[in-house]
């Protein structure tokens, strides 16, 4: 009697640890998660041109708008036949509502005609000073002033490199 | 009379038999208490996802972006988070039987993250890391039971992986040990 019951103690010891290391391991199922975006990228689709310019005695400047208006001081005048004026217009593409920053020139750039040259600085855009990739395109307008010199040579003046705009992601 | 006697010892003894076997099933089963009062149940719950945050995928290389123990993120690929999206990673609380030690036991096969159009992104199962002690996987229950276990892993993209969202599902296991 006694031994029976300490062996079906021993027995049911044994089972109940047998029991509880089968179900001592418990595990958890976890989720990861990640999102990748599309790369932004820049596409110019309008070259920036200021148009038919007359120069005078005196030094003077063109300022062209982001929005492709043109305003003249100094001894620079805008004759009637302006030519075709356009300001810089830029296709920024990538993430859907996602911001970016934009660089512009940050010195002056040289146009060239022949052995002349001429000078465009201060250039501004719009938006300014970031975009916002409203559907994933945004539209980026690049204005400058074009610096004329007294009584500069008369020529079709243009850049021998083209100037860069970037734009990233903020 | 005297039989009756005699069949009175002989109840009397069998009760007293009896009384010390059950004395003695009552020792044992004492016993097998105090082994069931060290495995009390261990339980693991997923209490922080893991996530590695936004990127761009890159047309020419394959990229890495790594969290590691401590929500603090690496990796080549670049990173474009914008406040948006919070890096972490994973936590897994344990419970069970105070001061315990156990075994944490990292998905043995390679995790996928499931994306637009069938693409897919990978966790090696090497890469998994977690805070216990450096080059363990045994972790320890507190005075009161329980442990949080952080989890990092790094995470391959590789090159023109389409944008979208990814998602995957792994497992992690503990055991006393």
């Amino acid at each position: 009697m006694r031994s029976v019951v300490k062996a079906v103690s021993i027995i049911l010891i044994f089972m109940l640890i047998g029991s509880l290391h089968t179900s001592a391991q418990v595990s958890a199922t976890a989720n990861a998660s990640v999102t990748l975006i599309t790369p932004i990228a820049i596409t110019k689709t309008v070259d920036m041109n200021f148009g038919n310019v007359a120069v005078g005695a005196s030094p003077g400047t063109v300022v062209l708008a982001p929005a492709g208006t043109r305003t003249a001081t100094g001894g620079v005048t805008l004759p009637v036949t302006t030519g075709t004026v356009t300001a810089a217009s830029f296709t920024v593409t990538g993430a859907a509502n996602y911001t970016f920053s934009i660089s512009l020139p940050s010195s002056s750039i040289t146009l060239k005609s022949g052995a002349n040259s001429l000078t465009v600085s201060t250039f501004l855009s719009t938006p300014t000073p970031t975009g916002t990739l409203t559907g994933g395109t945004a539209t980026l307008n690049v204005g400058a002033t074009l610096n004329v010199p007294a009584n500069q040579a008369a020529g079709v003046y243009t850049t021998d490199t083209p100037f860069t705009v970037t734009v990233n992601y903020n | 009379m005297k039989t009756l006697r005699t069949l009175l010892v002989i109840a009397i003894a069998t009760f007293g038999f009896a009384t010390t076997s059950f004395g003695q099933l009552s020792a044992t089963v004492s016993n097998a208490q105090t082994t069931a009062t060290v495995f009390t149940p261990i339980t693991l719950t997923n209490s922080t996802t893991l996530k590695f945050g936004t990127f761009v995928s890159d047309a020419v290389d394959e990229k890495t972006v790594i969290i590691d123990a401590n929500d603090t993120r690496g990796g080549t690929a670049t990173a474009y988070d914008l406040g948006q999206t919070p890096v972490s990673s994973a936590i897994f609380k344990v419970t069970g039987t105070p001061n315990a030690t156990f075994n944490f036991t990292l998905p043995a096969t390679t995790t996928e993250l499931g994306g637009p159009s069938g693409s897919k992104l990978s966790i090696a199962s090497s890469s998994w890391v977690t805070n216990l002690a450096s080059g363990t996987s045994v972790g320890t229950l507190s005075a009161s039971g329980s442990l949080d276990v952080k989890v990092g892993a790094t995470l391959t993209v590789p090159k023109s992986s389409p944008a979208g969202n990814y998602s995957g599902t792994y497992s992690i296991s503990v055991n006393y040990n």
